[in-house]
């Protein structure tokens, strides 16, 4: 276990511990343990730790360094003293949430050319899978998906468009995510939703750790 | 309204410290570009730490007093003028009704803080009042209101302190983290020993810079992960982007490290078209850094204090 973490210093008030594995549900979930081990300690300094695909980064306020002296040595020490549970372990309750869309979307051709399959069965593909909310990032409300099939691995554009539409569906990688609104952005947009995923009342309408189902219409 | 703006101008905007714990819903910190300017208004006015600061880009709007207020304005010197009497920075002001506030000209700097005794009224979302450019809700859209509340107790206005930091100085301080090793060693001297021109394409979100190319020995396959004000990320063609205030949550590009705190507010204040060169510091001395400006900053409030005490 000794060098299952490695520490970066992401600024004088965060860091960011990175999980040395690849991306993976069981790594994620891991991810999420360590959050709320974070969150368990109650250090008043303490201000979000936001988990990430196989990273988490802990930001903090002025006052750790009332009792403190390095977010390094503390975080070393404090990882190399408690540890945290695997991935089997992990019994939050997920919701699975619907989301319909409109699978018309300007790569949805090259999505299916550089896959080589049908439009019908990239739709098909796409659309039957069960992907859980492994970030929230980029844009406020915008959902980073993790568990896409293979086959629908498309990298993303050389160059990204100046406007991506809000509802916009797209492929990055080896992952896939919803616009909550319009952006540039330079993933390969297969589709759009025209449900709200960000409002001002209830903030994000998908929490990390949630299970989503895209429901061709 | 006790204040009128008869010009907008252009990008000013509300800021404060910026929306804390909400980064795992992606929405992003935001706040104030130049972060030392904006403590020490504050401190000037008595106010709050976080009290919401009007954030001025030149050309900068044209505004009306309709009350008696206290105000001051820290940060880039733009020839702010009230009823054409030049005003100094670092000094609070008395104005009256029909007085009127103008910026004639940049000479130095490019974001100049104003703020009222007392702040402004102006809706707060999630414990912040700062403007977020990636949302737009009509709901915390920005009217311009002063806070009826002020206080206007002190009669005196000459307080001022001496506080300038040199925005001229075009010395970046960074901390190497991330994939800085993973650099070759000429991108690394490059990085080092070469100057950095500041590109047309920046703004709130982020500084491009263009300079040498930096490469690293392997290509690599990025997964997102937090990112944050001052994070120094390395694009595909080689070119630098420097994070700042409206930095997105994550990021997918490998990371060469931070500019240190007190060195994002001094490059908020230096335009396109101005060039910089880094100078790399260990994260302790970053560390000594920030401590060094907090006791600077306690200095400068028991000053303010002393005085206010004599009248």
């Amino acid at each position: 276990m000794q060098n299952a973490f490695t520490l970066s210093i992401l600024s004088e008030k965060a860091i960011s511990v990175f999980l040395n594995k690849e991306v993976s549900l069981a790594v994620h979930h891991e991810v999420l343990n360590i959050k709320s081990a974070l969150e368990n300690q109650n250090w008043p300094w303490l201000l979000e730790a936001v988990p990430s695909y196989n990273s988490i980064s802990i930001f903090v306020d002025f006052s750790f360094y009332n009792s403190n002296t390095s977010l390094l040595t503390f975080f070393e020490n404090w990882f190399s003293e408690n540890i945290i549970e695997e991935a089997d372990s992990f019994l939050q309750e997920s919701l699975l949430k619907q989301i319909p869309v409109k699978y018309d979307g300007v790569d949805l051709t090259y999505v299916s050319n550089y896959c080589k399959l049908s439009v019908k069965e990239v739709i098909a593909i796409h659309s039957k899978a069960v992907y859980t909310v492994a970030m929230i990032g980029f844009l406020p409300g915008f959902p980073y998906l993790l568990g896409m099939d293979e086959r629908l691995f498309v990298p993303r554009k050389r160059t990204p468009r100046l406007k991506v539409a809000k509802g916009s569906v797209g492929i990055g990688g080896f992952q896939t995510g919803i616009y909550p609104s319009e952006s540039p952005g330079g993933w390969q947009i297969i589709g759009t939703t025209s449900l709200e995923l960000f409002d001002i009342e209830n903030l994000s309408y998908l929490s990390i750790g949630d299970k989503v189902k895209l429901r061709p219409i | 309204m006790p204040m009128k703006i008869l010009k907008k101008g252009v990008l000013s905007t509300f800021q404060d410290h910026g929306r804390f714990g909400y980064q795992a819903v992606g929405l992003n910190i935001g706040g104030v570009m130049d972060n030392l300017s904006f403590r020490l208004l504050n401190m000037i006015l008595g106010n709050q730490s976080n009290e919401a600061a009007l954030e001025i880009h030149f050309p900068g709007p044209h505004i009306e007093f309709e009350e008696f207020c206290f105000f001051a304005i820290t940060g880039a010197d733009f020839n702010a003028r009230l009823n054409e009497k030049l005003l100094t920075k670092n000094k609070i002001y008395k104005a009256k009704p029909g007085d009127q506030l103008v910026f004639k000209n940049k000479s130095n700097g490019e974001r100049l803080y104003f703020g009222v005794k007392g702040g402004f009224e102006i809706p707060n979302w999630l414990n912040s009042k700062s403007f977020n450019a990636q949302l737009n809700f009509p709901e915390i859209s920005q009217i311009i209101v002063l806070n009826t509340k002020v206080e206007l107790e002190i009669d005196s206005n000459n307080y001022g302190v001496s506080f300038n930091y040199d925005f001229t100085n075009n010395i970046i301080r960074f901390v190497s983290s991330f994939e800085f090793d993973k650099l070759n060693i000429e991108s690394k001297n490059n990085l080092l020993n070469s100057e950095f021109l500041i590109s047309k394409d920046s703004n709130r979100m982020g500084y491009r810079l263009s300079g040498e190319p930096l490469a690293l020995m392997e290509n690599m396959e990025m997964v997102s992960a937090s990112v944050s004000k001052g994070t120094i990320q390395l694009l595909p063609d080689g070119q630098l982007i420097v994070l700042m205030a409206d930095a997105q949550v994550s990021g997918g590009y490998p990371k060469l490290g931070f500019v240190i705190e007190n060195d994002v507010s001094k490059l908020s204040q230096c335009g396109p078209q101005s060039k910089i060169s880094f100078e790399m510091v260990s994260y302790e001395r970053a560390v000594q850094i920030m401590l060094q400006t907090e006791k600077s900053f306690e200095l400068i409030k028991k000053s303010l204090k002393l005085r206010e005490k004599r009248n």
